[in-house]
Parts: structure tokens; sequence; C-alpha cells
């Protein structure tokens, strides 16, 4: 009984620590102090329910598991439904792990942290959603309901141009998830269900599918960066706070991958064989043009933000190719990057605390001070170029893989991308770790303990990853299978039985 | 579908109780004719509790009358399931409006009882509009409903602007109803009949001509006044800002819900059968109306002509619902107005609320750091602004996933996705807003606005309206149900 109510638990837990939070009143100091640990024991226990979750998860079933079903609209088979398949557990993990660092590593101590928390538990609620909804519907719920606490997050604590960024950031991810409404709404008309086991199973004419795949490919496009729907996040990225830079590259960032994966690759297999150039072209573009500018910032969140950029576009390249390899690496290398991405915005935070500047200019030579910054700032954006024994390596190695297997002139030059983010870490490193340290750095104090231990979970969760990465691959083998089983046989489709399905 | 004729006037029973309510409240206003104006706020303040009881009684008198298919009075009244839900939503709008308003009015300067005699007026002529079966009785219950309005603009007699905009209405609105009248009586010499289902049933048989075309345009011009559609929008800015905030409030929710709701029975009654005529003629004024419904909302920073424009915007969103003549369609335009109307309300309702330098707020700007004063109003403020903007959990995201589901269910893509692109330039202006609220300080300590004190009934019906616009999907299953339930008995 307690295993049926699982993910609900998990969704409203959140929501139940936001209502408490909001009707707190009196002395400033203490609801801080109970603020702090509010939301602190709250993502604990939300990541001990997920680790629990992990295992009690059944690896080798092939069926959805914590299954829960209440019907909400008859008339189109809208109901809330919630299930657990390898991919979303993983993601899940994910998301729960980066909100209690997030959590876990702020201070509480101004005026804005009721808004903070609010914000952080909300958007732990909805990503929660996002990953366990199997009605696309009530997907797509959660998937907007999470950026609306963005948009507070970065009007209240970003800096810079940040109204202008926010909307920016607001707008685009709007304009962009109208598309997939519009295209949800088209499915569940023609599908009479809402669905996601009704919708895999479903073949859509040969007329819509075009239309429909694009809604859902620019919505999901928008949120993963690939390339002509980047523009808003380099922005997004400078003008916001490190640890909402941490959940967006971590979690929402995600959305569009998990989305790709979940509601593109098993409906729409015909079209995808069909313009897969055009995204493999798309995501060569995005990783080499992104790579290039990273190469000439001298903004350093920029430059990280032009880097995942470019790491996306292979991520998005191996998801659609179809292939065992190039799924689970598109997966993994996701979740790698949000970890290693979480670490190095963690540090920026920790200069930020330092000097409040995103310029590459201050922070120059910062290894001769900190050195124990230095070392495992070194191990994160090693894990950037998909050094071996990195948790990015098996990634990238597994993304190539499967894109070779798919097609072997993108796969010789998808493969720059270990140049290119060579390139742009090692560059970025020998002006920022090392040289003459500028004015502000000489300044500095070496981190503290406090400081330094999520930095060295981190690093050593990238280790732990790159070492042993069947701990993780392990979970979504099973799904994975599944989902190409679907992708594959809507190709078989194509070839010939497709007119008796009509 | 059945047609019995019962003499009686039992199915009309709400609306003559309305009409005695009112007469009553009028009565006792002119014999007690209190002359000191302390006074006079006591008991305009128990009248329009008295009203508000007594409307709350009629939502159960509506209920008691029931979901039935009856006519009477020769065809001229109707009452069938759909229009039973209509005036329920009508109703219980009403009552929202008047609770969050009283206030408001009063310290405003308005507090004769003519206000309240005059709404209920409105309310008895927007009832029996949608309850009209005959071009007659609409006419006459539309004229009804607008005149009331008329003199509810002129109730603040020493404003100038008020006067303005209540004889801008005047005229405006006359030529708007010339036009009606036009086309009902070209229908009337072409068909001989000005029942609906005589219409229909001559329509059915008889091809379509160009006197028919011409008078399906001219109650199409006439309707599109009153509801501001595009092209016959230009009275609606100006009346808006003229007018008193709660007169404005009562025009764009109640009065546009009714003349909607009349719109679709016009349409789908007697135009049933020339349903591709008129299609294309409200796809035209869709597209304009949303056009320049949302572009212009992104330059608003007054109150009013924002209520303008959003409502402007609002009625091209539901109007893609009514392009297919489909009883479950009704669903979705229910929940839709239902959203917008409350949500409307309620936004006014809280800004009602406050006061800047003891000065009513009139601008959006006026809502300056509001958070850092008031955080439990100014989240009210998002819930609604995020609910008119259509983004989820709220109300309103389910209203726009309803009407874009019966417009593509009509087959009209591109107009749904147009739209639904449309409607991120709106929630441009709806950020903007919460932008003001949260994130922008005023310099001056007396620059921020300061809300009175908020009495029972307020608070109850904010929170009611927050409850309805946050917990919709708790409720979504039962409600849906429900209307599904009383849409197949039709």
């Amino acid at each position: 009984m307690f295993s049926i109510t699982m993910l609900s638990f998990l969704i409203f837990l959140p929501i139940i620590a936001v209502f408490i939070i909001l009707t707190m009143r009196g002395d400033k100091g203490l609801i801080n102090k109970n603020i702090k640990y509010i939301t602190t024991l709250t993502s604990f226990i939300h990541f001990f329910l997920c680790l629990y979750l992990l295992f009690s998860f059944n690896k080798i079933n092939y069926n959805y598991q914590f299954v829960e079903l209440i019907p909400l609209m008859p008339s189109i088979e809208f109901s809330y439904y919630l299930g657990l398949d390898g991919i979303s557990l993983i993601f899940l993990l994910l998301s729960s792990f980066l909100m209690l660092f997030v959590l876990a590593t702020h201070k509480y101590d101004d005026e804005n942290s009721k808004v903070y928390a609010v914000s952080m538990l909300l958007i732990l609620s909805g990503a929660t959603g996002t990953f366990v909804s199997l009605d696309i519907l009530l997907f797509y719920v959660f998937y907007e309901v999470s950026i609306i606490p963005v948009f507070f997050l970065m009007g209240i604590f970003g800096n810079g141009n940040k109204f202008y960024a926010t909307f920016k950031f607001f707008l685009y991810t709007v304009l962009g998830s109208i598309f997939m409404i519009v295209s949800i709404i088209t499915m569940i008309y023609l599908a009479q269900s809402s669905s996601i086991s009704v919708l895999n199973n479903f073949v859509f004419k040969e007329e819509y599918q075009l239309f429909l795949f694009i809604g859902l490919f620019i919505a999901f496009a928008v949120k993963s960066a690939v390339f002509p729907f980047h523009t808003w996040l380099p922005d997004t990225y400078n003008s916001s706070s490190m640890s909402t830079n941490i959940l967006l590259s971590g979690i929402l960032m995600k959305y569009g991958v998990y989305g790709f994966i979940k509601f593109v690759l098993p409906i729409f297999p015909v079209i995808i064989g069909e313009y897969l150039w055009v995204i493999y072209t798309l995501s060569l573009i995005s990783l080499i043009y992104a790579g290039v500018i990273a190469v000439t910032q001298d903004n350093i969140v920029k430059l990280f933000s032009y880097l995942s950029i470019s790491h996306m576009g292979l991520i998005v390249a191996g998801l659609f190719s179809g292939t065992y390899q190039g799924l689970e690496g598109a997966i993994y290398q996701s979740v790698s990057h949000s970890i290693f991405m979480a670490g190095i915005f963690f540090s920026f935070l920790l200069l930020q605390n330092r000097l409040h500047s995103n310029s590459l200019k201050d922070f120059r030579g910062l290894a001769n001070v900190m050195p124990l910054f230095a070392t495992s700032f070194m191990v994160l954006s090693l894990a950037a170029i998909a050094f071996p024994l990195t948790n990015s390596f098996i990634g990238e190695i597994l993304l190539l893989l499967g894109i070779f297997q798919n097609n072997r002139i993108f796969a010789v030059l998808f493969s720059f991308s270990v140049l290119i983010s060579a390139c742009v870490v090692v560059i970025f490193n020998a002006k920022f770790l090392f040289g003459k340290s500028s004015e502000y750095v000489k300044h500095f104090k070496e981190l503290s303990w406090g400081e330094l231990f999520p930095l060295v979970i981190i690093s050593f969760l990238v280790i732990a990853m790159g070492v042993y990465p069947d701990m993780f691959l392990d979970i979504i083998h099973t799904t994975v299978n599944n989902i190409l089983e679907q992708f594959n046989n809507g190709l078989v489709i194509k070839d010939g039985i497709y007119e008796i399905h009509e | 579908m059945s047609n019995i004729s019962v003499s009686s006037f039992i199915i009309a029973i709400p609306e003559i109780y309305l009409l005695a309510v009112a007469f009553i409240i009028f009565l006792f206003g002119i014999i007690k004719n209190i002359k000191d104006y302390n006074s006079k706020i006591v008991f305009f303040n128990k009248l329009s509790h008295i009203s508000v009881l007594a409307l709350v009684l009629s939502l159960f008198l509506i209920y008691t009358i029931g979901d039935t298919y009856v006519e009477t009075m020769h065809g001229l009244f109707i009452i069938s399931p759909i229009i039973y839900l209509f005036k329920f939503v009508i109703v219980l709008t009403t009552i929202f409006l008047l609770v969050l308003s009283r206030r408001f009015i009063i310290s405003n300067g308005i507090c004769d009882y003519e206000y309240i005699v005059l709404t209920l007026l409105m309310l008895f002529g927007n009832m029996t509009l949608v309850s009209s079966n005959d071009f007659m009785s609409l006419y006459v219950s539309l004229e009804l409903a607008t005149i009331c309005i008329y003199c509810l603009m002129f109730l603040t007699k020493l404003d100038p602007k008020a006067n303005e905009a209540g004889i801008k209405y005047l005229i405006l609105g006359s030529i708007g109803t010339a036009f009606l009248l036009y086309g009902i009586s070209l229908l009337y010499g072409w068909t001989g009949s000005t029942n609906f289902i005589v219409i229909k049933n001559y329509l059915q048989v008889h091809n379509s001509n160009w006197i028919l075309i011409i008078s399906l345009i001219m109650i199409i011009i006439g309707m599109g006044f009153k509801l501001s559609l595009v092209p016959f929008h230009m009275w609606t800015v100006d009346v808006y800002k003229g007018s008193n905030l709660a007169v404005t409030l009562l025009l764009s929710t109640i009065s546009k819900m009714a003349i909607l709701f009349a719109l679709i029975r016009i349409l789908w009654e007697p135009f049933f059968y020339i349903s591709n005529q008129w299609q294309h003629i409200m796809q035209l004024l869709i597209f304009l109306s949303a056009i320049l419904g949302f572009v212009a909302l992104l330059y608003q920073s007054n109150l009013k002509s924002f209520i303008a424009y959003s409502s402007i915007a609002n009625m091209s969103y539901i109007l893609m619902a009514i392009l297919t003549p489909n009883k479950i369609a009704i669903l979705d335009i229910l929940i839709y107005i239902v959203a917008y109307s409350l949500t409307l309300i309620g936004f006014v309702g809280v800004v009602m609320l406050l006061k800047k330098n003891n000065k009513q707020i009139e601008s959006i700007h006026d809502l300056k750091g509001l958070y850092y004063m008031h955080p439990y109003l100014s989240f009210t403020l998002t819930v609604f602004l995020f609910s008119m903007a259509g983004l989820p959990i709220t109300t309103g995201f389910f209203g726009k996933i309803m009407i874009l589901y019966s417009a593509i269910k009509g087959e009209y893509y591109y107009m749904a996705t147009i739209l639904a692109l449309l409607s991120v330039v709106g929630m441009y202006f709806y950020l903007k807003v919460v932008k003001t609220i949260y994130f922008e300080k005023p310099e001056k300590l007396e620059d921020y606005a300061v809300a009175q004190k908020g009495s029972l009934d307020i608070n109850i019906t904010l929170s009611l309206i927050v409850l309805f616009v946050l917990g919709f999907m708790l409720f979504i299953n039962p409600l849906t149900t429900l209307l599904d339930h009383l849409i197949v008995i039709f």
C-alpha cells in the first residue's frame, strides 16, 4: 500500500513544506532559521525516498512500476497517471540530489529567503511530477509549472540585466511550449487519449506526423538549447544566480532530453528516420558553433553556458541515432553533465561570495591563492572535456558509438566534440587557475571545510560514475531496450504493415 | 427535441423572482428616502447584503427549475440544459462581483439604492436574454440590460468623464442596436418569423440567398458591437476608461457573458443550417480581435484599458470554440469564461482594496513593491494573473486547453496555433504586472500601495476564487462529469 502512493507523496511533500513556509510569521531571523531546517529536511526526505525507490525498483521489469491512476477528465481520458521506469528513476534521482545540494548549501540570511525556499521546493515538485507522469497532458502541466518559480528566482536573485533575461527566458520557453501544447492537443484528439501507453502504440496518419513532430521538437529543442533555439541560454545563465543555474542546467535543461526520449522517439520513428539528417545537422551546428563561441568568451558563466550548448548538441544527436548505445549514452551524459555542471556552477558561487563578478579578468591565477579550490575545479573541468575516468567520458564514448553505428560521416564530424571542449576548457583553465593572480584574487581566502565538502562530494561522484558506470546504466538497460523496440517496430510499420494499421 | 408548450410561468420563476426583488428594493429605497450621507451608507450596505442573499436564493431557484427543455410564452421564452448552465454562471458571477465591489462603490461616493436596483434589473435582462427563443424577446432583453448599464454609468452625476463615457456608450450602443434591428427585420421579411426554431426549420428546407446573408451580417455586426469584436471595438477603451471601475467590471464580465451566450444561441439555433456562411465571418472577426487585443495589451499600463483589451483578446479566444456547433463545446466555453471572469473579478477586486496616497489605484505602476507590503494580497494577484496568462494548474490553463481542443476538433489547426502563439504575446503583459509587484520598489515609503482591511465577506469571496483557480485539478473530474451528464440530456 505504501508504494502505491509513493510518487504522489514525492510530488506533494515539497508542496506541504511550501504551505508551512508560507504561513510562517514573526521574527525574521527565526523564520530564516526555520526555513533552513524545513527545506533541508524536506529535500533530505525526498532524496532518501528516491533512494528507497531505487532499491525497491525492479530492474528487469518492462512495465511501469509504482503506478497510480486517477481519471480526471473522462471525455479525453486525461488522468492523473504516474509511474516509474528506469529513465524516469534516474532523472528523478538526479533532480532530487541536485535539489538537496542546492537547498542544503544555501545560507538563508536575507529577506528573500522565503521566496527562495518556496520557489526551489516548487521546482522540486514540478521536476518530480515531470519525470514520473505517464500522461502527456499531466507531463505538460508539471513541465510548465516548473518554469514559473524560475521566473521569481531570476527576477529576485538575478544580477545584471536581469529583467531582460528573465522575460527572454520565460517567453522563449513558453513560446516553445505553445507549439508543444497544440501538438499535444491534436494528438489527444486523434488518439482520443492522453495516456502515454496509448499514444506510444498509436500510429498517427502520415500527413499529421510531421506537424505533430515539429511542435514537440521545437519545445524540447528550446529546453535543451539545440542550435536555432539556443539564444535564451547564455543570457539566462549570465544574469541569474549560480544556484538557479545549477537547477537550470541540471534539471530544467534535461526536461528536453527526457521529453525527446519519452514522447518523441517512440511516437514518431518514421519522421525521425526521414529527417534524421536535419536533426544531426542542427546538433552538429550547435556543437561546433557554440564551442567556437565558448573559446572566445571572457565571461566565465557565458563560457560554460556555450559549452553546455555544445554538449547538448552531442546528446541530442546520440539520442536520435536510435541505437542502444546512443540512447544510453544520451541518458548517461545528461546525468553526468548535470552533475559536473552543478559542481562548476557551485565553484563559481563560492567565488562570487568573495567577489561578485562574472568576468574572467577578475579571477586570474586562482591556483596560487586557493590550491584546494583549484584541485577540485580541475577535476570538474576534466569532466567537461570527457577525460577518461570521469563520468562524461563514458557518456561521450557511448554517444559517439551510437552515432557511428548509424551514420559514419556524421560520427567523424561529431567526434570533434572532444577537441572543441578540450580547447575551451584548457584555454580557460590556463587563464583561470594558473598564471599571475589578479589584484582581487590576491585577497581571496582558501575554501573553508564547509565550502569544500560539497565540491568533494561532486568530484567523488564524477569519478565514481566514470569508474563504475554500470552502477547507473544497470537501471536503464531494460527501459532503453523497451523504447528502442517501440522505435524499431514503428520503422517496420513504415515498410509495409502501415496500411494495415490504417 | 421535444416541444412542450406550457402556458404557465413556472420556468420563468427565477427571473420573475429577481424582478420582484429589484422592485421591492426600489420601493424600500423610495419609502425610506434617506438624505443623510452616513445613514445612506448603512442602508446601502444592508441592501447590498440583502441582494447578495437574494441572488444566492435565485441560484437555488434556477437549480430547482432544473435542466429540462421547456418552451413557454408562445415560444418567446425557453429553458434547456445549456441555458440552465448559462444562467447559473451569470448569477454566480454577479454574486462575486457584488460582494467584491461593495466597499469600492461606497468609497467612490455611490451609495444610492439605485445602484443595486439597476444591477438586479440588468441581471434580469441578461437572464431573459439568454433564455429568449425569439428575436423579439432577445432584442427587448438586450435593450433592458444595456439601458441599465447606461443608467449605472450616469450614477456618478458629478464626474464629467463618466457622463462622457455614458453618452458615448449610449450613442454607439444605439448604432449597434440599429444594425441588429435591421438584420432582424430583414430576417423576418425573408423567413416570415422571428422565432428561432421556425427560422431554423425554414432554413433547413430553403436555400440561403443574399437577403439572408445581409441580415446575418447585420446581426453579427450588432452583436459584435456589444461584444466589442475588432472592427466594432472603437468605443470599448473610451467607455471603459471613463466609467467607474465597478461598472467597467460589470460591463466586461456579466454583460459580455450574457451577450456571448445569446450570440451562441443565435448562431447555433436559427442559423444552424448556414453555418458555413457565418463561420467565415466569425473567423475573420476572431483573427482581427485576437491580433489587436493581444498586441495592444502589450502597451497598456492603465488598469481599465487593460480590462478592455484583455476582454477583447479573451473574447476572440472563446469564439474559437463556437465555430463548430457542438454541445460539448459548451463545456469548454463555460469553463473558459467562468475562469476568465472570476479571475478578472478577483484581480480587480483585490485592486479595489488598494489605495495609494489615499487615491484609488489607476495604473499598473501603482502596484510597485506590493509584495513587500502585502505578501498575501500579492500572492492572490499573482495567482489571478497567471490564470489569465493561462499558465498551468490554474483554471485559466485548463480553459485554454479546452478551447484549443474544441478548435482542433473543428479542424481549425492554423487558427488554434496562431491564437495560442498570440497568447504568449499577451502573457508578456501579465508577467510585466507580476514583475511590478515583486521585483520593483518605489523610491519613497508613501508611494507603496496600502490595502484597506478586508471584511469577512470579501475575504471569503477572494479565497473561494483562489481555491477555484488553484484547485481546479482537484474537482475537474466531478465537474466535467456533471457537465457532460447535463449536456448529454440535451
